[in-house]
């Protein structure tokens, strides 16, 4: 037996102080107040009848104190809300770990699951158990001891997500965690596949069950798997081109003039898309070519006709490419000149450039971002980043990090490069007026063979881009997974709905719910999109979790709360006839 | 706990002008007989012819019927049945259950003895102050008319309250002391810790008539105690522990009124008259509608 409300050396505790407390109000009752009367005759006939109470015979009622004690009692064990469980759950700490993906958005089924988790909820002692939400963040809905009555309030504004599950991660987690002399039962309400890997690999003292009874899929669902965007393969610059997947059913899967195509809220012609020929049993792939690369926001639907809801919208914010205007110097090389034409980011101009392109000491383009060339005499290091005082909070040694990850330095031969130039090569960076690049004029010339190396195009526009402060950007971002590429830049910064910062210290994954705002540092908002298989095709349907996972049986819990409360009345009632009958003092 | 109370407490003047009041409405109701009128058993001077008897020396020569004498030749006094009057003894229960709670008891027996005594006075009978606790002692005696009332009622405001109550043992001194027989008033609430048959057997050796009036408070059939009381008896001390409950209270109204029924049923085998008094209502007036209704007539 256990206590909802209290443990049980505090029920004893309670016990024993009410008998205390009540031995003594029987000696207390016993201090009367005197008071002087003309005669004894009537009240000794009345007394020999009803003698009182005295400190010497203090338990001549002594039925009436254990009468008194026992409501008591009862009612202190009613505030301390026995529950009578089986003994096989005596040394288990419970885990109880509800799914609040995308896929329980299926009609009723989320309801479902939380019908069978607070049913089991009140089999289990509150000191030995905890609720976990498994949504875009994993979230304590119920602590151990906390009264369960508090996981109805916390619920109020819980609706599934438009996340893949998080299970098997909150699994990895929470199966790491040891408790001294407890066991740990986890058990899962919800659809989410759990891999027989996990279940394998579990260390002793640690068990996975399934808490929700399983349902059938009977109806059909196609949902939105992939979208993405990757360079235009046409070469144009300020162009992206499209890719976009849908699985599910032969029945759902819509053709592509069927689906619903916007950008910043303005339909796109229903022949953007043009879906693969190729047979695919699984779903069917759409491309669109030479989107605009402006920065929209790309939303795309399809039939919400079918089982599940959140995988039938999908957005993405498309980048912002922009040509790079770019004025060269006619002293350098004509190399130099044929390099930057090749590069379709880039438009060589003669006035108001983005970037200058020039010999140190030259005036030409004014006070922009410049790629400057300098005498080795004039600089030790080879390469040499200077950065506006106002370029942002981040540091110098950040600063020096990203560029030197963007301009791919971290990358170069260094070692050929000193042997060649008898002297150390040094990358540094320093405060200046404008973002600059300076590299020893001596790296154009024959001697270190760099101009006709198949890098120096690439070196060039990495480093114009740099300049230009042209970011890179995620091709898709699919909530719970990882990144698609490391980031680049200044760290994304993750903001939820609210525009609170999310701690993304560690994580390797778009740790966010579909359809929420999150921006990249100053840039455009991103949008973070569901695109997981898993849930579109139904979790429910993974066989792998059928032989590993047990179904919790029904515990039939008793509680005895309203016995006690009856009790008690009863108790009350029974004193206070005694009290009327004259038998009670 | 007073232990005695002025004239100025217990007399007002409003009292005593309450008092005339009283002693007209007795002397109207007194038309049947005065409650204290008793014949003689002495032959003298009255004006109902009683009977002759033969002159000795020393006879008044007034009462010689010369009629007889003018016809047999002998002398005859003729007898005349005298009337005497019925004096009044008035014992007040001066014991200190009298005085508990600011006198009121005491206060009323005082001014009952009072009015008994002055009605008593204004019919030229005597009275006789009597007061007893756990003693008995005649403080005044053969006080008669109008003039005596106000020395009476400083008789009753010198009274000091005794302890205890000991009527029994009061009435049995009383009676050594061969009073002339007479009206005896007893005033009192009757808690004698010996009960009521130690007075029964005692009232039954009083040679005198007996009016017994009994002094109460509401307080007395109905105490307002509740919850966890140690009660003292004022006169002896003595503690009982009590644990009020409906059902002690409902048994303590049962042995009062147990206790008034004896009491009654022991002035009726004693042929003595039973008043019963509220002593917080004006007394006055209680006796004035006691006599209008005739309760007195005993």
């Amino acid at each position: 037996m256990g206590f909802a409300n209290l443990t049980p050396l505090a029920v004893a505790g309670g016990l024993a102080a009410l008998a205390a407390i009540l031995y003594g109000l029987q000696r207390l009752r016993t201090r009367f107040r005197e008071r002087e009367v003309a005669t004894l005759l009537f009240w000794k006939v009345a007394l020999n009848e009803s003698p009182a109470r005295t400190l010497t015979h203090r338990f001549r009622h002594l039925w009436a104190y254990l009468l008194i004690l026992a409501i008591c009692s009862l009612l202190w064990l009613a505030v301390a809300e026995p529950e009578w469980r089986d003994e096989a759950q005596g040394e288990s700490f419970y885990v109880l770990l509800l799914d609040g993906s995308a896929g329980m958005a299926r009609d009723g089924r989320f309801e479902a699951v939380l019908a069978d988790l607070e049913a089991d909820l009140d089999s289990l002692s509150p000191d030995r158990r905890q609720v976990i939400w498994s949504g875009a963040r994993a979230e304590t809905l119920l602590l151990p001891g906390e009264h369960s009555m508090l996981l109805q309030q916390r619920l109020a504004d819980k609706q599934p997500e438009a996340v893949p599950s998080s299970i098997e991660r909150q699994l990895a987690q929470l199966t790491s965690v040891r408790r001294e002399g407890l066991a740990t039962e986890i058990r899962l309400y919800g659809d989410a596949p759990v891999s027989a890997a996990l279940l394998d690999g579990l260390p002793d003292g640690v068990s996975v069950l399934q808490g929700s009874s399983s349902v059938a899929l009977d109806e059909g669902n196609a949902g939105i798997t992939a979208l993405g965007v990757e360079q235009a393969a046409s070469g144009d610059w300020e162009a992206v081109d499209l890719l976009l997947r849908i699985e599910g059913d032969e029945a759902y899967l819509p053709a592509a003039d069927e689906i619903e195509l916007e950008v910043d809220g303005s339909p796109l012609p229903a022949d953007t898309l043009l879906a693969d020929t190729s047979a695919d049993t699984r779903g069917r792939t759409y491309r669109a070519f030479d989107l605009p690369a402006e920065g929209g926001l790309l939303s795309v639907a399809i039939d919400p006709r079918d089982a599940l809801p959140l995988d039938n919208r999908a957005k993405l914010r498309l980048p912002r490419q922009q040509t790079i205007r770019v004025q060269l110097s006619d002293a350098l090389p004509e190399i130099m000149a044929i390099v930057l034409r090749a590069d379709s980011a880039i438009e060589l101009v003669s006035s108001n450039p983005d970037v200058v392109i020039r010999n140190r000491g030259e005036s030409l383009g004014g006070e922009v971002a410049a790629l400057e060339f300098v005498d080795a005499e004039m600089q030790p290091q080879a390469f040499l980043l200077g950065y506006p005082e106002h370029a942002g909070s981040s540091d110098a040694g950040t600063l020096l990090r990203d560029a030197l990850q963007q301009i791919g330095l971290d990358n170069i031969d260094a070692t050929s490069l000193a042997e060649a130039a008898q002297r150390p090569v040094e990358v540094a960076m320093r405060p200046d007026d404008e973002w600059t690049f300076s590299i020893w004029r001596e790296l154009l010339s024959d001697e270190y063979n760099f101009v006709q190396s198949r890098s120096f195009p690439l070196f060039i526009a990495q480093s114009v881009r740099w300049l230009a402060g042209v970011q890179k950007w995620y091709p898709y971002l699919a909530a719970g997974r990882p990144l698609p590429m490391p980031s680049v830049g200044s760290a994304p910064v993750f903001i939820d709905a609210e525009g609170m910062p999310l701690d993304t210290v560690g994580v390797d994954f778009v740790p966010a719910g579909a359809g929420r705002l999150y921006r990249a540092g100053e840039g455009e908002p991103l949008e973070v999109a569901l695109l997981d298989r898993v849930t579109t095709a139904g979790g429910g349907s993974n066989a792998l979790r059928s032989d590993s996972l047990g179904v919790l049986g029904g515990d039939a819990a008793r509680n005895g709360l309203l016995w006690l409360l009856l009790l008690a009345l009863t108790g009350l009632l029974l004193e206070w006839w005694l009290y009327r009958q004259g038998r009670m003092p | 706990m007073s232990t005695a109370l002025s004239f100025d407490e217990l007399f007002d003047p409003d009292f005593l002008n309450s008092l005339t009041h009283l002693s007209i409405t007795a002397r109207r109701v007194a038309a049947g007989g005065r409650f204290g009128e008793k014949l003689s058993r002495d032959l003298g001077a009255g004006v109902e012819f009683k009977d002759f008897r033969s002159y000795v020396p020393g006879d008044d020569l007034r009462r010689i019927d010369w009629n007889i004498y003018n016809r047999l030749g002998r002398v005859f006094l003729r007898l005349y049945e005298e009337q005497q009057d019925l004096p009044l003894y008035v014992m007040p229960d001066v014991s200190a259950s009298m005085y508990l709670d600011d006198a009121v008891r005491a206060r009323a027996t005082l001014r009952a003895s009072l009015a008994m005594a002055a009605i008593s006075m204004n019919q030229n009978d005597s009275a006789g102050l009597v007061p007893f606790g756990d003693d008995v002692e005649i403080v005044a005696k053969g006080h008669s008319g109008k003039a005596s009332i106000m020395r009476f009622a400083r008789h009753l405001a010198g009274l000091q309250a005794q302890t205890e109550t000991d009527l029994a043992t009061s009435l049995n001194k009383l009676n050594s002391l061969a009073l002339r027989p007479g009206l005896l008033v007893i005033v009192s609430d009757f808690f004698d810790p010996a009960g009521l048959q130690g007075i029964g057997k005692a009232l039954g050796r009083i040679r005198h008539k007996l009016l017994l009036i009994q002094v109460a408070l509401k307080s007395d059939a109905e105490p307002d105690l509740q919850g966890e009381v140690r009660v003292r008896d004022c006169e002896t001390g003595e503690t009982v522990d009590l644990a009020i409950t409906p059902a002690v209270l409902k048994r303590y109204r049962k042995a009062y009124e147990d206790f008034c029924n004896e009491l009654t049923a022991m002035a009726k085998q004693r042929r003595a008259g039973l008043l019963r008094l509220d002593a917080e209502d004006d007394v006055v007036t209680q006796l004035a509608t006691l006599f209008e209704a005739g309760s007195l007539a005993a």
